[in-house]
């Protein structure tokens, strides 16, 4: 087998159709990688044209919380009152509350180029998100020419008081 | 400066970002109030490079472009040999080639660099030879397929990430199974 100069950057993440996604680096640029099973698309992000990521957070994980808490004390009570069929699936919707709490918040990551912004759908957990900024930041900004503009900051006009020969032209 | 308020948008609600949300750490979206965390890197206060347009020929005697004549000739392509103004010209691997070239060269996957999609022969036929054994039957037809995907693609490239042949390995072995299975019913149905 070649050795490929892609390192993965974290697991791949499934969904629910059967997709994997997931993300990958190289010495020059960022791989997503989109695939069903039977075909793979890949989008490449080079480091040199990455303006900005954007990550929010989205309630999404707290909604599936409230319905797996629901779902699972509905047939945990099932199961107390007597019905032995509904531990399994009650069991089940409190394991299902349980990995979705320690995955953490959700979130929607966004990368932006000068021509485009497309999501990255491998990254939709916040703390999977932020240890994926951690990584990237440095390799991106080794990448792009230090700009003097770059943090902008802003300059506050100094005033006579401050430093009176300022520009008294002493 | 390539300041542009309209670009960076909050990731759930598209509502534009305000400068202070900008390398700051997480900050509430000021339309959603979700936690927006925007890092952004050098390249976004760059303007662009403007592209070359290739200059004018001033008389006959200079060489003009093969897709442009207008266009006075500045290199040539180091693929097909034709003169290239500066507008066709693409530099690749240290190399001015031109656009027909660079078409070629994707269409022909040269470049892995170009490639956005693969086809994962080896899924596939791992697949034909798994999923279609638990209902038996059609494994007469779906095993041979599963072989011949084997063998025909054995030697096409695999995916752009790290992949080993194993699925193939196992497809050959299992639909290689199966026909040898089906081979003996069939010999045995005849033998009665």
């Amino acid at each position: 087998m070649a050795k490929s100069a892609y390192k993965m950057l974290f697991k791949s993440r499934w969904s629910i159709s059967g997709k994997r996604y997931a993300l990958y680096r190289t010495g020059d640029h960022l791989l997503s990688l989109i695939s069903n099973g039977y075909t793979e698309r890949y989008r490449r992000f080079y480091y040199r044209d990455i303006h900005a990521l954007v990550v929010t957070t989205t309630p999404a994980g707290q909604i599936w919380n409230v319905i797996f808490g629901v779902l699972g004390t509905a047939l945990m009570a099932g199961f107390l009152s007597g019905n032995r069929a509904y531990l399994i699936p009650g069991g089940l919707c409190f394991l299902a509350l349980l990995i979705n709490t320690v995955l953490g918040p959700t979130c929607v990551c966004r990368i932006t180029t000068a021509v485009q912004t497309e999501k990255l759908p491998s990254l939709t957990r916040r703390r999977k998100a932020d240890k994926a900024i951690a990584l990237l930041k440095p390799l991106i900004e080794k990448v792009q020419s230090p700009d003097p503009a770059y943090p902008p900051v802003v300059r506050e006009k100094s005033t006579n008081s401050d430093n009176p020969d300022e520009f008294s032209g002493v | 400066m390539n300041l542009d308020p309209e670009k960076l948008r909050c990731a759930k609600c598209d509502y534009p970002l305000h400068d202070a949300q900008l390398n700051n750490g997480p900050q509430p979206c000021y339309y959603c109030g979700h936690q927006v965390n925007a890092v952004v890197f050098p390249a976004f206060y760059e303007s662009l490079e403007k592209g070359g347009s290739g200059e004018t020929r001033a008389s006959d005697a200079e060489a003009g472009c093969f897709y442009h004549p207008q266009k006075r000739a500045e290199r040539v392509c180091a693929s097909c040999g034709r003169f290239i103004c500066e507008l066709c010209s693409v530099n690749l691997d240290d190399n001015d080639i031109c656009a027909r070239c660079l078409e070629i060269s994707v269409e022909n996957k040269e470049y892995v660099m170009f490639e956005n999609q693969r086809v994962l022969y080896d899924s596939i036929a791992l697949q034909l030879s798994v999923l279609p054994a638990v209902f038996i039957l059609p494994t007469i037809l779906t095993a041979p397929a599963s072989a011949y995907l084997c063998v025909r693609y054995w030697k096409a490239p695999l995916s752009i990430i790290p992949r080993t042949k194993i699925r193939f390995i196992l497809a050959f072995l299992i639909s290689g199974a199966q026909i040898t299975a089906w081979a003996y019913l069939i010999y045995e149905i005849l033998r009665l």
